[in-house]
């Protein structure tokens, strides 16, 4: 309010204008107009109260436009300011009797179209830049590969266990000989002994069967006469003889019973090998298909929990673009809204220019980067 | 655990103990009975080597033998006589003879049954130890040792 009076206003009191105080007044005034002539100012003319009020507004637009973000240039203030005329000499004080000012001052300057145009390009220049969101890729999961499943264990046991079972057989087999041949070699049939055949008149004690027959016959005695004891000899001989091969025979049957026994244990004893280490590689397949079947699940587990991890990832990542996104186009959208605001307040500082200056135009949406 | 044959080689010691003190005893009472129809044939023999001339020289007196006589009297006491005698001592020959085979019989049966029965003893003594070593083999698996020999 100081910087500007009423000039030519009423006086508070009544005060003669020849008075020492007008005389100064009126020289005071005078010296301001010169000096705001020299400052370039034009006198102000205080043409009507909405004048004023335009320029308080202008004012307060003027205010405001410094108050922006510091992104923004501020709009030139000089243009804006509405200049004083030279009556203000006169009304920039209170002091009463200060109206009647010096008429003829010279007027403000006003906004023309290129300041116009150069406000709305660096208001355009200051219009936000949208921020750009940039994708993540995070790295492939890679799952450890899972060790593959090594039957070596079994093989190894499987082969120990045909080697023994082959070896077990060739003592079988071996067992088996020797006690073939024990029974061969120790075999003696007692009733083919040729030492041992008594059976005979020819070893019975004293004379021979011929020897009595030359005795008969130097007795003059026919040897028939001892027919019939020579017979009854020989029967019992040939019975006996008959009873010795019999029991031959039988001790014969008996070997090759022995013998046949001895060979069949033998084939079963080979037949329960064979039936063990079969059992031994049942039981060995059945462990290792197994151990198969465990190492399948673990690593059917394995791949599930790869394939979860792969999924986590891929929705962390998702997740993060996402929300990136989301708040790139929060902060553009803010910073555009921020602006707009800031662009209002300064095309509303505007207004006053634009209203007295009929013949401007105004900005475009678009040359203020509102478009 | 492996097959106890101790008791196998026991008996087969004992078997063959058994059957040398009866092939022993069996070859003595052979010589015994051999030499008991020896000394029968012996005496029928010496018996009949006495007897002989006075029997002969009987028929003489009775005028049924000499020179130019040909007594069937005499033929036929002589070949009653003879036969009678031969007939003994076959007899006595054969008994003799029998009573020897039959020891002879006894030694045979003697030596196949130690026959018999070592090989028996021998084939129950081989079962066991293969019926040991596949006991073995059956704890095989359980023993850690899938491999090697028992």
């Amino acid at each position: 309010m100081a910087g500007y009076g009423y000039g030519g206003g009423p006086s508070m009191e009544y005060e003669s204008p020849n008075s020492p105080t007008n005389q100064l007044n009126a020289r005071n005034a005078a010296t301001i107009a010169a000096a705001n002539q020299a400052a370039g100012y034009q006198a102000y003319n205080p043409a009507s109260f909405q004048d004023q009020a335009k320029a308080q507004i202008a004012r307060v637009a003027n205010i405001m436009a410094q108050q922006r973000p510091a992104t923004q240039t501020r709009a030139p203030t000089a243009s804006v300011r509405v200049g004083s005329s030279g009556g203000s000499s006169g009304g920039s004080s209170r002091r009463s009797g200060g109206g009647g000012g010096g008429g003829g001052a010279a007027a403000l300057p006003t906004l023309n179209q290129s300041q116009l145009d150069w406000a709305a390009s660096v208001l355009k220049g200051g219009a936000p830049t949208g921020a750009t969101a940039t994708t993540l890729d995070l790295p492939d999961y890679a799952g450890m590969p899972m060790r593959a499943f090594d039957p070596s264990m079994w093989q190894n046991a499987l082969g120990q266990l045909n080697q023994g079972e082959q070896t077990d057989l060739g003592t079988a087999a071996t067992a088996t000989q020797n006690m073939l041949n024990f029974l061969n070699t120790n075999y003696t049939n007692a009733f083919n002994n040729p030492n041992l055949q008594y059976a005979t008149a020819g070893n019975a004690p004293g004379t021979t069967q011929l020897g009595m027959q030359r005795m008969l016959q130097s007795q003059g005695v026919n040897p028939g006469v001892a027919a019939g004891t020579y017979n009854q000899a020989q029967n019992a001989d040939q019975a006996f003889g008959s009873l010795w091969r019999t029991l031959a025979g039988n001790e014969d049957i008996a070997q090759r019973g022995r013998l046949a026994n001895a060979q069949l244990y033998g084939n079963q004893a080979a037949d329960a090998i064979r039936a063990a280490a079969q059992g031994g590689r049942l039981g060995l397949n059945i462990g290792q298909a197994q151990a198969q079947s465990a190492w399948q699940q673990a690593a059917d587990q394995r791949a599930y929990e790869d394939y979860q991890m792969q999924q986590q990832i891929a929705q962390q990542e998702a997740l993060q673009n996402w929300q990136r996104a989301n708040q790139v186009t929060d902060t553009n959208q803010a910073a555009t809204n921020s602006y707009r605001n800031a662009e209002m307040q300064a095309l509303l500082g505007l207004l006053p220019e634009l209203i007295k200056s009929p013949g401007l135009t105004p900005p475009s949406l678009a040359s203020l980067g509102l478009g | 655990m492996a097959a106890d044959v101790a008791g196998y080689n026991t008996q087969q010691a004992d078997l063959q103990y058994r059957y040398n003190t009866d092939r022993a005893t069996n070859a003595y009472g052979r010589f015994l009975s051999q030499q008991r129809g020896q000394r029968t044939v012996d005496d029928l023999t010496t018996s009949f080597n006495r007897q002989l001339p006075d029997y002969r020289a009987s028929f003489g007196q009775r005028g049924m033998a000499g020179s130019g006589i040909n007594s069937g009297v005499m033929r036929r006491s002589m070949a009653s006589y003879l036969g009678d005698y031969v007939r003994d001592y076959g007899r006595a020959q054969q008994d003799a003879t029998q009573e020897t085979q039959n020891y002879d019989l006894q030694a045979a049966q003697l030596d196949a049954y130690l026959n018999n029965s070592m090989a028996a003893l021998e084939q129950s003594k081989q079962n066991d130890i293969a019926n040991a070593a596949m006991a073995i083999e059956a704890l095989r698996p359980y023993l850690g040792a899938l491999g090697g020999s028992i």
